[in-house]
């Protein structure tokens, strides 16, 4: 992004640096998840692409800018469409993960090789707090999670928060695992931990 | 305003089944943009959604709502086999060397009993009834499920009946019975077990499976250690040199 265009975005987004910039990353946030229910793509990039849009619009016209938020998902839609034009074409990461999943399909081995890889990655306490979550399903499911929090001291949804978190940064590295041709060789680390 | 988990769990159901009405849907993504809290919450059901259909809990309706949206993206896809995965190294913990060859020792172990026990005892009463889906063992301290089939020659692609939903156990064995006709009962089987859903594992294939039962009412039974059935449509294929037979069926497992 343009420096011109992401300042005239932190004007757009709130008064003060600190207050832009937390709208900035919360807005990202939510347009991700936007993504992530409609788009078959990385949902990060396409709601980096609408910041960037963003941004150049209000360097543009930000009188035009009603309102971000609304702005931002009239972007998101417009783009999701393009996406799915995309989609359609065939790009080169839908193709990739496709064939990676029909290999995949037909032979799972690759995957659980990927995950048995990442978890080993995982600092101790993900690890263990992944397969203590995961012990037991149905009815069960949620004493269990319950006393999980209890034992770390954490309400349901701290915990959950946590979880979806580990869970994350797994998906995230068995993603480039199996994206990256060579990944017996030189993984980049999965994201650092966040404080909770 | 918050909603209710059941209520913001439906709508997104519905919003990712594209059954969603335009209004409700534009208003549905104003506040996923807008509404951080909302945002936070939508983010907390598609979790727990995933990770329902991973673990083979979700009611039936609300499976056949998402599986197409499942299906339609490779990283959901790659999520719900995290997903299962996780499931399965983790539902037994005080196993935590378990292992596919255990698994296949097991087995076998569960098949040459399957050969030897009609040599080592009385005729046995038939199966019961096909109403019965679960019956629990008296005899054992472990509850075993029990799914009991017919089955039917293979005419085309597809079975003539519609697939029953069979119930099983988290932590408990399952007990497959398919009663076959009379007139085939002096056979081995070749047996192959596929889960249908995305991400299902390879078929599960079982060699030189005999019947049992009386002549009246044959049977093949098999054992299949906890955690082997998901919630998903299983097609079973039956193949010896008298015939082939192909059967499905629906498991939810609690």
């Amino acid at each position: 992004m343009q420096p011109e265009f992401f300042e005239a975005l932190l004007d757009l987004l709130g008064d003060g640096r600190q207050e832009a910039g937390t709208a900035y990353r919360s807005l990202h946030r939510r347009l991700t998840r936007f993504f992530r229910l409609n788009s078959r793509s990385d949902p990060e990039s396409l709601s980096d692409e609408v910041m960037n849009r963003l941004a150049k619009s209000a360097a543009n016209d930000p009188t035009a800018i009603a309102s971000p938020g609304a702005f931002a998902l009239g972007i998101a839609r417009h783009l999701l469409q393009e996406d799915f034009r995309l989609q359609i074409r065939e790009t080169e990461t839908a193709r990739h993960w496709n064939v990676v999943m029909a290999a995949v399909d037909a032979d799972k081995e690759p995957i659980l090789q990927a995950i048995q890889a990442c978890l080993a990655r995982l600092p101790e306490h993900k690890r263990e707090l992944l397969r203590t979550y995961y012990e037991w399903t149905g009815k069960r499911k949620i004493d269990h999670h319950r006393q999980i929090a209890d034992r770390l001291g954490l309400t349901i949804n701290a915990l959950r928060n946590r979880l979806m978190r580990a869970r994350r940064e797994l998906d995230t590295c068995v993603h480039r695992r199996l994206r990256d041709v060579s990944f017996e060789n030189d993984i980049p680390d999965v994201d650092q931990e966040r404080t909770d | 305003l918050s909603e209710s988990k059941p209520n913001s769990r439906k709508k997104l159901l519905h919003y990712v089944s594209g059954i969603m009405s335009a209004s409700d849907r534009e208003a549905f993504e104003q506040r996923l943009i807008e509404d951080e809290e909302f945002s936070n919450a939508v983010e907390a059901d598609e979790f727990d959604l995933v990770d329902d259909y991973a673990a083979g809990v979700l009611p039936h309706a609300e499976r056949k709502q998402i599986s197409a949206w499942i299906e339609a993206s490779p990283e959901r896809r790659a999520r719900v086999l995290i997903a299962r995965e996780l499931h399965r190294s983790s539902s037994n913990p005080q196993k935590s060397g378990f292992s596919w060859i255990w698994w296949a020792a097991g087995l076998a172990a569960c098949l040459t009993l399957a050969a030897v026990l009609p040599f080592l005892r009385q005729p046995q009463p038939p199966p019961p009834p096909a109403s019965v889906a679960t019956v629990t063992e008296p005899a054992t301290s472990i509850p075993t499920d029990t799914i009991l089939l017919a089955a039917e020659r293979m005419r085309g692609s597809r079975s003539r009946n519609p697939a029953n939903t069979y119930t099983v156990h988290t932590g408990s064995p399952t007990h497959l019975q398919i009663m076959i006709p009379p007139s085939a009962r002096d056979s081995d089987y070749m047996i192959s077990l596929q889960g249908n859903a995305p991400g299902s594992r390879s078929p599960l294939q079982f060699a030189g499976v005999r019947p049992q039962g009386d002549t009246n009412a044959p049977y093949l039974e098999l054992t299949l250690p906890p955690g082997t059935l998901f919630f998903d449509h299983y097609t079973l294929e039956l193949n010896s040199p008298t015939g082939s037979y192909r059967l499905s069926f629906n498991v939810e497992v609690k």
